[in-house]
């Protein structure tokens, strides 16, 4: 069930608590994904105690701000356990993640298999979709900044190219 | 003309580029269902200093590989239920071993001495072996802790996955996946499903 989305920005004096994770479930994430609004939508999953994790998403945010104009959009699931809700939302905080972000509720198997079946459920894990919400690429383990712009790059030139046009030139 | 070819070679640069992105195969390079244990013969350092295989451990009515590490919450989570069922497996004629392929020059925590104290503390009664450049990993295609994969007494795959569908409450637990293929290995029946899920952390693999 999606409660609500939440865009977890830090204020601009650093003070207060920052806003809690809303729950989200992998029906939630692909509705997030159709709505976001982008051509691709890189959904990761990510976790507070998870170093890979926490080295990637400063990359991740950075890159997802130099795509966002060619329709790039970033989504953010933490899978902490419920009590880390605060935790996982004050990294976000600290890195001034400015996409939205959820936090799992869901059992691990239905939220993998029906978000992305070939993923084995290893952290960090990164998703990426068309803005319909076909699933495009599977990434496990971290992803440096050159991965994450090459990743993006491959699939961006894939819709914009036309491969009917491509038989025709062959032709 | 020009146009199109131009368009062309990006089609194809973009190809290749996503294969690299290619969304992997489950378990690609690694085990399926019936396979037997790959490296079966190479001895690992276990935490009471002997060098033991999977072929070591091999045991009458099977084998449990158990990939797992020191620090994972994953594995924390399941830690008791996960030595216990392994232990009562042992009394049961399965063999068990657990491997830890974390490269402990990424994961701190897993060294070879947390390795001793965990598997003091923990009470495992079978071997917990350092697995040198991650190679046993890779073999078996184990991505991530805890992992477990289960062999028939005739060394053939059975079971591939996670211990039961809730890692935080074991009260709360509906499916007890691990437990139910123990018991139907050791019955010589079918087990009931054959793989599962979870979410783990990454092995941090050996460069």
């Amino acid at each position: 069930m999606l409660l609500a989305a939440v865009t977890v920005t830090p204020r601009a004096d650093g003070a207060g608590a920052p806003p809690p994770l809303a729950d989200i479930d992998s029906a939630g994430v692909l509705e997030q994904v159709r709505s976001a609004g982008g051509r691709l939508v890189l959904v990761n999953v990510w976790a507070t105690w998870c170093r890979p994790c926490l080295e990637e998403l400063p990359d991740l945010l950075a890159a997802a701000r130099h795509h966002r104009a060619r329709g790039v959009r970033l989504l953010l699931v933490s899978a902490d356990f419920p009590d880390q809700r605060d935790a996982a939302a004050a990294v976000l905080a600290r890195l001034g993640a400015d996409v939205p972000a959820f936090l799992k509720a869901e059992p691990d198997m239905p939220f993998i298999e029906r978000l992305a079946p070939e993923w084995t459920g290893a952290l960090p894990a990164t998703l990426l979709f068309d803005g319909q919400g076909r699933l495009l690429a599977v990434h496990e383990g971290r992803l440096t900044r050159q991965a994450i712009d090459g990743l993006i790059a491959a699939h961006l030139v894939q819709s914009d190219a036309d491969p009917h046009d491509a038989v025709r030139a062959e032709e | 003309m020009h146009r199109r070819l131009v368009r062309r070679r990006r089609v194809l640069a973009a190809a290749c580029c996503a294969a690299l992105f290619a969304i992997p195969v489950p378990l690609a390079g690694g085990l399926s269902l019936g396979d037997a244990p790959p490296l079966a013969d190479v001895k690992m350092r276990s935490v009471d200093g002997r060098e033991v295989s999977l072929a070591d451990v091999r045991g009458e009515k099977g084998t449990l590989v158990i990939f797992t590490c020191n620090e994972c919450p994953y594995v924390k989570g399941w830690e008791s239920r996960t030595v216990a069922l392994a232990n009562r497996a042992l009394e049961r004629g399965i063999g068990v071993i657990a491997v830890n392929s974390n490269d402990p020059g990424k994961s701190r925590g897993d060294g070879f001495e947390q390795m001793q104290e965990r598997a003091r503390r923990t009470g495992m009664r079978y071997p917990y072996v350092v697995d040198e450049g991650s190679r046993l990993a890779r073999a078996f295609g184990a991505t991530r802790t805890p992992e477990v994969f289960l062999f028939d007494a005739e060394g053939r795959l059975v079971y591939h996955g996670t211990i039961d569908d809730n890692v935080k409450d074991p009260e709360a637990v509906r499916e007890h996946f691990l437990a139910d293929a123990i018991e139907a290995v050791v019955e010589g029946r079918p087990v009931p499903r054959a793989e599962t899920k979870a979410l783990g952390c990454s092995i941090k693999f050996a460069s």
